[in-house]
């Protein structure tokens, strides 16, 4: 068996004559060594060379000169390929198979590193999309080692055996260290990265918020887990000897598995509920109604990969490499997708009357602003009055920021206690909290929410001058020799015998206003 | 509109603790409800029965290979019932998954246990205390993620263990998922309607209150300056809430 710490039974087979001792019986002529001379033997017993008890196919070239196969080896073989699937025969569990998944996943997994560099955008979202091609470019280098070693272990067994084996090649699969550690990278990687484009989906600040929390919090759980049983395994691989508890290694990795099934198919539901509600933009163009297609094939891979394993051992033998293609695929497919809709949907708000849609969460800053404004002017009056009447009664106003706390009780004898512990506990906590709200904000949030609105700004010397010119044109430096002369006109309406306050205060209102534009 | 759609989501939830109820009480409590035959064993979550005796394994989270009598409640084994001390091997379960996997099945109670709280929650949320409370939305909209989450994962152990013999109670978890997500992304509507309408009274009312300056003074100060100059400074004028 390759995959030795897996949580299934190995799949049985049948018992092949050509595996054990074949008698051949006596007078055959043998020569051991080229410089040895023939001799004869009365007793031969032959064995041929087989992978777990089951035949191999021969990589040696034989021709119509050669000596054919022994008729027990040729019939043991016929009856291999021709076996049900439980005993892994036929075809598509053949070494050509394996080697046109993990080539193929290599290819794909390249093309993607190429796109994440031709075609996503550094700006606005510069940390995600770095973290992007961090995580493809590891995906590829991981994939371009693994490829390798394999066509090394291949060749190295068809020198010095003469034989094709799909078991090395798993074996390098599931117990090589390096690409263990890649993997675990590439998928941590990419789970933060489906975390950024959930968080792009959702428009409202505390959801973002949240989004990111649980997200990085989870795929770190998700990550930890997962490198237990790995790592474990590998290492109870290489050290014989080492003792560990089986049982609760066995229970861990499916639960796991499980648990990345579970995560995926959250974030396929996520994605196919924001193209249900967001289908107007996604049937818009050739390009988008493509690029959808192509999101939700990514986003249903996993989950489908997780339904052909239960049903078949062969994917569940090549699934870590099945998985790092699904990562990566569904990350870039769907950034590339998210960057695409979002730019859509800033275009239909920009061309529509009301605009970008304001939500409460933003306005609180607003009314934090007008609440400290209105403080300071309440503030500023007090002084004024303070300055002007010279009344007792005035330093009450100029006080209003005077939010202390109310003085110390000078009977009261106070010493230099700590806190309880709950107390100190949960200032702790509240700290902690605090700091993650804090570095959540700053680094992310902020980033994100005010980086949207410079969406459309392609080449950061470009978008430099384009908006120097703006603000020069706004202020009127672009035409600094036209000077215009504006003159003060009183302003005399038809109801003015009308005696009514109301239209006397808009007059006022209005002369006001005429004398502003006259300065 | 709100106590409509609070309503619909009580009725979502109270199904989806319906369907997730059966399979917690499938064999060897219920004998009639079963997640799986197989090979003639019936397979539930707490434990398993043969067809042909009807004997069961005590119930606890595992599989276990010693038998129990239906009537007795000490362990009794029994070699010619069908299920003695005898490893299955290969051959136990329908999906070839090793007799250890079965402790996962833990995640139907617990699934249980959350769908019931979500339940609990969703019903306080009818009544008139929680009806307009956001923190109460903003809780039970957090509590339906691990629900949806557990409930889920219990679904794919299943799927892992019995497929492809998994029978009705099994598939009835996946509907039960749904059933859950859906109330829960409806809540999520209802928490922004509620945040929504709650901003809205505030903005309407657009009058801020400084709670420990302000004095009587100042208000009557206030209003004669809006009187004198209502629209030079229109920060100032207080709308009616």
């Amino acid at each position: 068996m390759v995959k030795t710490g897996s949580w299934r039974y190995d799949q049985g087979h049948d018992d092949y004559a050509s595996c054990e001792a074949l008698h051949l019986g006596s007078g055959i002529l043998l020569r051991a060594h080229k410089d040895n001379p023939i001799s004869l033997y009365n007793d031969i017993q032959f064995t041929s060379y087989c992978d777990d008890q089951r035949p191999l196919y021969s990589a040696l070239i034989r021709t119509a000169q050669t000596f054919p196969y022994l008729e027990q080896i040729q019939q043991d073989w016929k009856a291999f390929i021709s076996s049900p699937d439980s005993s892994r025969g036929p075809f598509k569990y053949s070494i050509y198979a394996i080697l046109l998944s993990f080539t193929a996943n290599f290819v794909i997994a390249l093309s993607l590193t190429v796109i994440v560099f031709i075609t996503v955008r550094q700006k606005p979202y510069r940390g995600a999309s770095n973290l992007l091609k961090l995580g493809s470019s590891l995906a590829s280098i991981n994939l371009t080692i693994f490829v390798a070693k394999a066509m090394s272990a291949l060749k190295e067994d068809h020198i010095n055996k003469g034989i094709v084996s799909t078991n090395v090649v798993l074996n390098l699969l599931w117990n090589d260290l390096t690409f263990a550690c890649l993997d675990l990278l590439v998928v941590l990687i990419c789970e933060l990265c489906q975390v950024q484009i959930v968080m792009r989906l959702f428009s409202r600040v505390r959801e973002k918020r949240f989004v990111f929390l649980a997200g990085v919090v989870l795929s770190l759980i998700s990550q930890v887990l997962w490198a237990i049983p790995s790592f474990t395994q590998i290492g109870k691989n290489h050290s014989m000897g080492l003792s560990y508890d089986t049982d609760g290694l066995i229970l861990l990795s499916p639960f796991v598995y499980l648990m990345r099934i579970t995560f995926s198919a959250f974030y396929a539901s996520i994605i196919c509920f924001n193209v249900f509600i967001k289908r107007n933009l996604c049937l818009q163009n050739q390009r988008m109604i493509l690029l959808t297609f192509i999101t939700i094939l990514m986003i249903f891979m996993q989950p489908a990969f997780f339904v052909a394993d239960v049903t078949n051992v062969w994917v569940d033998d090549l699934s870590e490499i099945f998985n790092t293609t699904c990562y990566v695929g569904s990350a870039v497919i769907v950034w590339e997708w998210v960057d695409y809709l979002l730019i859509l949907e800033r275009k239909v708000q920009a061309q529509s009357v009301l605009g970008r849609p304001v939500y409460e969460d933003d306005q609180q800053d607003y009314y934090f602003a007008k609440y400290a404004l209105k403080t300071q002017d309440n503030q500023f009056r007090g002084s004024n009055i303070n300055t002007t009447n010279s009344s007792s009664n005035s330093a009450t106003y100029a006080d209003i920021p005077a939010q202390v706390p109310p003085s110390m009780d000078n009977n009261k004898v106070e010493f230099n206690e700590r806190p309880p512990i709950k107390e100190r506990l949960l200032e702790g906590c509240t700290k902690i909290i605090d700091g993650m709200i804090y570095y959540t904000d700053h680094f992310i949030v902020k980033g994100l929410v005010i980086k949207t609105l410079s969406l459309h700004s392609k080449n950061s010397s470009d978008d430099y001058s384009k908006r120097k010119a703006k603000v020069r044109r706004r202020i009127g430096l672009d035409r600094p020799n036209e000077v215009y002369v504006y003159a003060t006109r009183d302003v005399v309406f038809d109801s003015e015998e009308e005696e009514h306050p109301r239209d006397e205060e808009e007059e006022a209102g209005n002369s006001v206003e005429d004398a502003r534009a006259g300065h | 509109m709100l106590s409509k759609l609070r309503l619909f989501i009580c009725a979502l939830t109270t199904i989806a603790v319906v369907f997730q109820v059966l399979p917690v009480i499938s064999m060897p409590l219920v004998t009639s409800i079963h997640l799986s035959r197989y090979n003639g064993r019936l397979f539930g979550v707490f434990g398993w029965c043969t067809v042909s005796t009807g004997v069961c394994t005590p119930p606890r989270i595992g599989y276990s290979m010693q038998c129990a009598t239906a009537g007795t409640s000490s362990a009794d084994v029994m070699a010619d019932s069908g299920c003695d001390s005898k490893d299955f091997a290969g051959d136990f379960l329908p999906s070839r998954a090793k007799r250890a996997i079965s402790k996962l099945l833990v995640v139907h109670p617990m699934s249980l246990f959350f769908a019931a709280t979500l339940w609990l929650m969703t019903v306080a949320l009818n009544t008139q205390k929680f009806a307009r409370s956001r923190r109460a939305l903003v809780c039970a909209v957090l509590w339906s993620l691990p629900t949806v989450f557990l409930s889920l994962l219990s679904f794919l152990v299943d799927v892992l263990l019995f497929i492809p013999f998994l029978a009705w109670p099994g598939w009835l978890l996946l509907v039960s998922t749904v059933l859950i997500a859906v109330a829960s992304c409806i809540m999520c509507g209802v928490r922004r309607s509620v945040s929504l309408q709650k901003y809205e009274r505030l903005r309407n009312k657009d009058v801020i209150e400084f709670f420990p300056m302000q004095s009587d003074k100042l208000q009557s100060e206030e209003s004669q300056t809006q009187q004198e100059l209502p629209l030079e400074r229109p920060d100032r004028v207080h709308r009616p809430g």
